[in-house]
């Protein structure tokens, strides 16, 4: 009976934990990550940045609550496309995964059959969710990627 | 005495009525005579020259004027009224549109831009918010179809279209058969819009020259197709050859990947045209 209040306390603490995002979890600017992969990463195409009222509407985030984001489109020519999302909170970044998700598989259903050579590169995407951060990453080299993004939010 | 009073008065007399008769004569007579002025006509009975009959002068507005005398000459020309100015039709638009003083953002709040992977990376690029866009990769005329419905559960003022691209490899004469029956659906349901038809944009010369399909004869064919269709549909044309290609008539290599889609920097240029070529 005395050690419900502790209980108590321990799962309180641990739910709060969770549900924020707290000193544990990444704490970085888009912008700086999306430079980094943009330099270093390999990418073929011509990438240019998007404000954050065409990223939101790109990936069809609605109302979502998103605190900072950085992406770049490709001309066009291939899929290739770097996004990086800071969110309200962990449950908004679920959201936000999804819907990258969504957006990786309608690019590989258009560019199935007007680009085909882009297959592998939609299909070997770095999709990453931690804490509120949200990054999602279409490159030449996946490996690379990743290996860029352990940096900002391992 | 009385006798010589009488004969004084009867003289007098007799003087006046031949004064009065001279008077009367005068005043009666039937010749012109030259104008004169109120001091003249005062003493015009004995001092007034009298013009020859068959002279022809001018009348005074103090002066009697006998119409029998000299009609024609007298008559006063009837002055012929001013031939009316024949009010100008209003001249159209030329179907190629010309530039002008470029106009703002909200000028496209009732535009609705419809086209292919270009007009995509135009909606993603350009920084134009301010209207509605229908664009998708890979798009085509046929294709377009889904998009075209969907526009046009709108009205909107103006209509830009951006296809041809992905269409490439038709025989023009059936590219511009297929553009045409999307025209008549457009203005169909689109009745108050100005329909923008933009040309084709241009290829890098590394692609021109290394690909079959996608070079600038290509595109230059379609583009011709295009304008004729402008022509004959009341729409009007942009030329984007003009406004992307450089000085040697090819997209620039340091814009582009693939020879055929192009940067952010080439959007707003782009833009720029867009804003300086309206009606």
């Amino acid at each position: 009976m005395k050690k419900i209040p502790f209980l108590l306390l321990a799962l309180t603490l641990l739910v709060s934990v969770f549900a924020a995002c707290g000193s544990n979890e990444p704490q970085f600017e888009p912008d700086d990550a999306a430079l980094a992969l943009l330099e270093e990463g390999a990418f073929a195409d011509l990438l240019s940045p998007v404000d954050a009222t065409i990223a939101q509407s790109l990936y069809n985030l609605g109302e979502l609550e998103i605190t900072a984001c950085s992406v770049y489109c490709s001309t066009g020519a291939t899929a290739e496309e770097i996004a990086i999302f800071r969110c309200a909170d962990a449950e908004t970044a679920k959201e936000v995964e999804l819907a990258a998700k969504a957006r990786l598989e309608s690019q590989s259903a258009t560019y199935a059959s007007y680009a085909p050579e882009a297959i592998p590169e939609i299909e070997n995407a770095v999709l990453r969710i931690r804490g509120c951060y949200v990054a999602c990453v279409v490159s030449g080299d996946a490996a690379l990627a990743s290996s860029i993004l352990d940096r900002y939010m391992k | 005495m009385k006798s010589g009073i009488l004969k004084y008065a009867l003289t007098f007399l007799i003087v006046l009525v031949v004064l009065f008769a001279l008077v009367m004569v005068g005043s009666c007579s039937t010749a012109e005579r030259p104008p004169v002025d109120s001091d003249t006509q005062l003493a015009s009975p004995s001092g007034a020259e009298s013009p020859d009959d068959s002279a022809s002068t001018p009348t005074s507005d103090l002066q009697p004027t006998d119409a029998l005398q000299t009609p024609e000459s007298t008559a006063t020309p009837t002055p012929v009224p001013p031939t009316p100015t024949p009010t100008p039709e209003p001249t159209a638009p030329p179907t190629v549109v010309p530039a002008s003083d470029p106009v703002d953002d909200e000028w496209f709040s009732d535009a609705a831009f419809l086209g292919n992977s270009l007009m995509d990376g135009f909606r993603l690029f350009s920084g134009l918010t301010t209207c509605d866009y229908y664009a998708a990769t890979s798009m085509t005329v046929v294709g377009a179809a889904g998009m075209v419905n969907s526009m046009n559960q709108q009205q909107y003022g103006k209509v830009y279209i951006e296809l041809g691209i992905n269409d490439i490899g038709w025989d023009p004469e059936v590219f511009k058969g297929q553009y045409a029956e999307m025209i008549d659906t457009i203005m169909e349901h689109q009745p108050d819009a100005d329909i923008y038809i933009m040309s084709l944009t241009p290829i890098s010369e590394y692609r021109s020259t290394t690909d079959s399909l996608f070079t600038m004869t290509r595109v230059n064919m379609y583009n011709e197709k295009l304008l004729e269709l402008a022509e004959e549909k009341g729409c009007y044309y942009l030329d984007l050859i003009e406004a992307l290609a450089d000085e040697t008539g090819y997209l620039p290599s340091a814009v582009t990947s693939d020879g055929i889609h192009f940067d952010v920097s080439h959007y707003k240029v782009w833009l720029e045209y867009v804003r300086t070529h309206h009606v």
